[in-house]
């Protein structure tokens, strides 16, 4: 090899680390260590020893969260027991005005016991609260059709654990390097959309039940 | 440091393209490649799959080619490099023109930049011109191949 050729390879191999530190340095070191604080139970549907673990961060308003539920709710009625699902709030707070609130609403939903319910009813009606004004009143009429206590539930609205719990998920979504909604991992393999989920997803599903023997 | 114009037009056209695929780059590689695969998806030109593959190479090549021009280092294929993935560029945004489809997001920039699709399209014609520019006259300002054909050479070239 003569000496210019070495000469270039030296100037190759400065490129590739010059790539490596510019990726990295344009992802930031600062405050991103990932933290793993457990999801309230009430926020978990399954078993704990589930071979499946779809962890889910999602914003109520997002309307490609609101597509990504059919896919993820026949996933769950296709594995059944084997899947446990974990939902974190991910409120993209700088594009969806209410998303932080329909958050926090859920979140009281859930520590009353009607998380689930609650849930389905923000993305079956999103199109209806959040071109409202005032969408409190629409989170509040879903509360009183599950049954839930008209003053414990507003004074929970304005209570600061429940947004206190929606911030820490926030502050986990970022950690994890979470730009867009919804992302899932999949036994911690990451997936971002209902797309990615309904294709990739699945298949990876599909190819860890077959190593676990799990048919 | 002398030079013709053509040798400036050449030097100038590789830091501007280094540095445009080197920031397009670090941008994308700094986020997880899932999100980027979600951008490539919405060109409806690959599968998932294939969207993924692309999306975990894509920006590392950006990386490496544009600090090979900046560099000035294995400066014509690298300029060459430049150009087809320029072009690649192009070619993927009429696509979506032509289909009159609707982009959200170009991911020229990753999540950083938006540009609209008339912009994206005119920032790649002047890269590609640029990238022209490169790889026939980029190697004789300032650059790394020129020191690596050592001084014998850089007399006389």
């Amino acid at each position: 090899m003569n000496r210019a050729l070495k000469r270039r390879l030296g100037g190759l191999l400065l490129a590739v680390a010059a790539s490596v530190a510019s990726a990295y340095g344009a992802r930031g070191f600062t405050g991103r260590v990932e933290m793993r604080i457990p999801a309230p139970a009430f926020r978990v549907m399954g078993s704990a020893s589930a071979p499946i673990e779809i962890v889910e961060y999602s914003d109520f308003q997002c309307p490609a969260c609101r597509a990504a539920e059919a896919p993820l709710r026949g996933a769950l009625g296709l594995y059944g027991y084997k899947v446990r699902l974990v939902f974190r709030d991910d409120p993209l707070t700088t594009i969806h005005p209410w998303a932080f609130e329909a958050a926090v609403a859920a979140e009281c939903a859930g520590r009353m016991g009607k998380f689930w319910p609650y849930h389905d009813m923000l993305y079956d009606n999103q199109g209806e609260w959040v071109s409202s004004k005032d969408p409190k009143v629409f989170f509040r009429s879903y509360a009183q059709k599950l049954g839930l206590k008209r003053k414990a539930f507003d004074s929970c609205l304005s209570s600061p654990e429940a947004a206190s719990s929606v911030r820490s998920d926030m502050q986990q979504a970022r950690n994890r390097w979470i730009s867009g909604t919804p992302t899932f991992f999949i036994n911690g393999r990451r997936f971002v959309g209902g797309n990615q989920f309904a294709s990739l997803g699945i298949h990876w599903i599909d190819q860890i039940l077959k190593k676990r023997n799990t048919p | 440091m002398s030079g013709s114009l053509g040798d400036w037009l050449g030097f100038l056209g590789r830091l501007a393209v280094g540095g445009a695929l080197v920031a397009a780059g670090a941008l994308k590689a700094s986020a997880p490649s899932q999100e980027f695969a979600v951008v490539i998806d919405a060109y409806r030109i690959v599968s998932p799959g294939a969207s993924l593959a692309i999306a975990a190479v894509l920006p590392w090549a950006e990386l490496v080619v544009g600090f090979c021009l900046l560099l000035g280092d294995f400066t014509r294929p690298a300029a060459a490099a430049a150009g087809g993935l320029v072009a690649s560029f192009v070619a993927a945004l009429l696509s979506v023109k032509m289909r009159h489809m609707e982009l959200p997001n170009c991911g020229c920039f990753g999540a950083a930049f938006h540009p609209s699709l008339g912009h994206a399209l005119a920032m790649d014609a002047v890269l590609f011109i640029l990238a022209y520019a490169a790889y026939s006259r980029g190697a004789r300002l300032w650059s790394w191949d020129r020191w690596a054909s050592g001084p014998a050479r850089e007399r006389h070239g």
